[in-house]
């Protein structure tokens, strides 16, 4: 469970290195679109990757922690991009 | 166990995955409760801490990490999905129109947003969200934040840094 655990952190921090370069890098594909893509390219390419190289991990250990993760910066994510409440707030600020 | 890959599924992980599926039974009989009728908020926890409990009650301590992970992470996409439900502007107006069941005009459908109450609640809305969280505040006939506000919206700000985007909201 350890290696599958330590896979998942590894995979999260690529995905976070992938959208942070995306969303600066590639302009014409909307913002949700690249982080929710960007998130299943991963766990999918991950998985190849840990198939064809013959890592042995468990499923369910492996994609609870990744998802977890994700979904959490998507969850912030979301709500940077889209708060209508937080865009008000921004705007008293200025 | 495909190339490497354990796809068995141990006891705690069964217990979480039953009941995730029980999640979204409890929130609808919560969001049934007359006296909790449009209170949202209350609903979904409320249907998390009695599935949570439930959850814990079964599955024990043990090995409780992965259950963990793949609990909250269930959650997360039904809190997405109710948030969407609940609070989703655009959803909403696509709801007006498909009540409508016509061509609305952009007044129109401002004035028929939400059932008639209009686009005009949806800001109300937000402010009354945002002074009950003590986010900002009334000084004569304008509205400052406050310094939790400050705050809140200086990481905003920091965020939208962080993740490159030039629109939101």
């Amino acid at each position: 469970m350890q290696s599958s655990l330590t896979l998942s952190i590894a995979f999260f921090g690529a995905y976070l290195i992938i959208i942070l370069l995306a969303l600066r890098l590639i302009r014409g594909i909307s913002p949700s679109v690249l982080v929710c893509g960007c998130a299943l390219l991963v766990y999918i390419g991950g998985l190849c990757l840990i198939v064809t190289i013959g890592w042995r991990v468990n499923f369910f250990s492996f994609s609870s922690l990744y998802w977890f993760l994700t979904l959490n910066l998507l969850m912030i994510f979301g709500a940077v991009y889209k708060s209508i409440s937080l865009r008000m707030m921004l705007n008293l600020l200025l | 166990m495909i190339n490497g890959i354990d796809f068995s599924m141990g006891y705690p992980v069964q217990i979480t995955l039953i009941a995730s599926v029980f999640f979204p039974i409890v929130l609808m009989i919560i969001a049934r409760i007359h006296k909790l009728s449009g209170r949202n908020d209350i609903q979904f926890t409320l249907s998390f801490i009695i599935t949570s409990i439930a959850w814990l009650g079964v599955l024990g301590t043990e090995s409780i990490c992965v259950s963990f992970f793949l609990y909250i992470g269930i959650i997360l996409c039904y809190l997405e999905i109710w948030g969407l439900l609940s609070r989703g502007y655009t959803l909403g107006l696509l709801l007006t129109f498909y009540k409508a069941n016509t061509p609305l005009s952009a007044s129109e459908l401002a004035g028929l947003y939400r059932g008639g109450e209009g686009l005009e609640w949806l800001i109300t809305h937000r402010f009354a969200g945002l002074a009950s969280a003590k986010m900002i505040e009334r000084q004569g006939d304008k509205i400052t934040l406050t310094t939790r506000g400050t705050i809140v919206a200086f990481l905003y700000k920091l965020s939208l840094l962080f993740f490159g985007l030039r629109y939101s909201g």
